[in-house]
């Protein structure tokens, strides 16, 4: 029985990872406090189910927090598609501080905070990663709320332009930390686009 | 597989003493390493830093497809997909070791040839190993796995005291759900649980799925609070499966080694327990 730890735990979540359908290559990313786990996948392959298990796979394995990035072969433009900004994840610290991972072609930037409110963390969090892309943003929280059964899953932004007017975001996810980011990059969609 | 005798020809040439001398004798090392190697990923790694080091390359991929395994390929350092070379390589390229810059004498060609086959070796190997230790359905330990982490649980708590807990949980109605939605449908329950359970398991747990529908679970150092809390999230899972006949489950465990300290007495009394719950 192998003893699971250091380079052994990782070869055996690496051995995991390429048992998922679809997976044929994998690669580690290491950025600061966060482990991306990388996986190269086939044509066709399920990329929620893909994402998800993988995400358990992973912490199951590791007790560092990771994040899982599922790419493809490079036919992506220059320019265009590889200009879109993708929400790779989002984690809660044991102290309760929000991360928010951001891509946009090959490049990635995290936003960190920490407030009383995980959502309204969540969302200045997404700006932050948004200012680290060397994007202008002059947009700040006006509020953030809840929507619906009371599960915090969907999420409505409202942000305010420093040239005073203002943008409208709703999203969900499977967290309300998660549905805030979808959400600021909703209400920034078309500003980020131009 | 046609051309079997020939890859194997190229590779004895190579290991053996007519081949090139620091060539043969490089893949000699490498070969007998492959026979006491821990992780055939590990050993794939190991190989592509040889070749790297080796020819001074910037960049190394293995691109491997062979039975059992499929199609994986492997990144020289786990580097990161960031490039395009990587990328394309790595997910389009044909079968062999690929390299950055690309090697064209004969001799390098023919330990790449030879490293690729070592590396194919190496990932049969692990993946035969992985199967034969886990559930194809659920990703979980299997029986026999389980028996042998049991083992070594009960022998680690005698020779340090270190205290856990063995869990059988046992399916209400599966049988049900397979006879009337079908054995798809019951699949679907086992992987379902199967994720559920190691998602709230932490790590140094252990899960297994031990028959059709018994699930096994050893938990080092277990504070009394975690196995209620564990099954109640268990519990919510299965019912967020909302089927009619809707799926349960029954609980039997018992505490190493403060109930029983040897694998046979240990299983028969969680066993004991958790036909008592289902009769309840």
């Amino acid at each position: 029985m192998r003893a699971e730890s250091g380079a052994a735990a990782l070869d055996l979540l690496e051995l995991e990872l390429r048992q998922l359908p679809g997976v044929c290559l994998v690669a580690f990313d290491d950025r600061e406090t966060t482990l991306v786990v990388q996986l190269g996948v086939e044509p066709g392959t399920d990329l929620v189910a893909v994402r998800e298990r993988a995400g358990r796979a992973t912490g199951s394995h590791l007790d560092r927090p990771a994040v899982v990035e599922v790419v493809g072969s490079d036919t992506e433009p220059v320019g265009g598609a590889s200009r879109r900004v993708r929400l790779l994840a989002t984690i809660e610290l044991p102290d309760g501080e929000i991360e928010v991972h951001l891509a946009m072609g090959e490049r990635r930037t995290i936003g960190r905070r920490r407030q009383q409110d995980p959502a309204t963390a969540a969302v200045d969090a997404t700006l932050d990663a948004l200012g680290a892309m060397d994007l202008d943003v002059p947009f700040s929280v006006r509020w953030v709320g809840g929507l619906g059964d009371g599960t915090d899953k969907a999420v409505a932004v409202s942000l305010r332009a420093t040239d005073g007017g203002g943008r409208y975001g709703v999203a969900s996810g499977d967290n309300q930390v998660e549905a805030a980011a979808r959400a600021t990059l909703a209400a920034l969609n078309r500003f980020l686009a131009r | 597989m046609g051309d079997e005798p020939t890859r194997i020809a190229d590779l004895r040439e190579l290991t053996s003493e007519g081949g090139s001398g620091s060539s043969a004798a490089a893949l000699g090392r490498l070969a007998s390493s492959l026979a006491t190697t821990p992780s055939g990923i590990g050993f794939i790694y190991e190989c592509l830093e040889h070749v790297m080091t080796r020819w001074q390359l910037r960049d190394a991929i293995v691109v491997i497809d062979a039975p059992g395994v499929g199609r994986q390929s492997f990144r020289c350092g786990r580097r990161s997909l960031s490039t395009g070379w990587a990328r394309r390589v790595g997910l389009e390229a044909a079968p062999g070791l690929h390299t950055e810059p690309s090697l064209a004498n004969d001799e390098a060609l023919a330990e790449l040839l030879a490293v690729a086959h070592l590396c194919t070796v190496a990932l049969r190997l692990d993946t035969l190993e992985y199967d034969a230790l886990h559930d194809a359905l659920t990703g979980l330990y299997n029986r026999r796995s389980f028996e042998g982490h049991l083992a070594h649980s009960v022998g680690r708590s005698a020779r340090y005291g270190w205290p856990f807990t063995l869990v059988f949980i046992d399916l209400d109605h599966f049988k049900q759900v397979n006879d009337e939605l079908g054995h798809g449908a019951g699949d679907e329950v086992l992987r379902t649980i199967g994720a559920e359970l190691r998602h709230v398991l932490r790590r140094g747990d252990v899960a297994a799925r031990i028959g059709g529908d018994e699930f096994a679970l050893i938990l080092p150092d277990t504070d009394p609070d975690y196995v209620p809390t564990l099954l109640e999230r268990l519990g919510s899972a299965v019912e967020s499966f909302g089927r009619d006949p809707a799926v349960g489950f029954s609980v039997g465990s018992a505490q190493c080694p403060a109930e029983a300290d040897d694998v046979t007495e240990l299983s028969r009394l969680a066993d004991t327990r958790l036909y008592a719950a289902k009769a309840d």
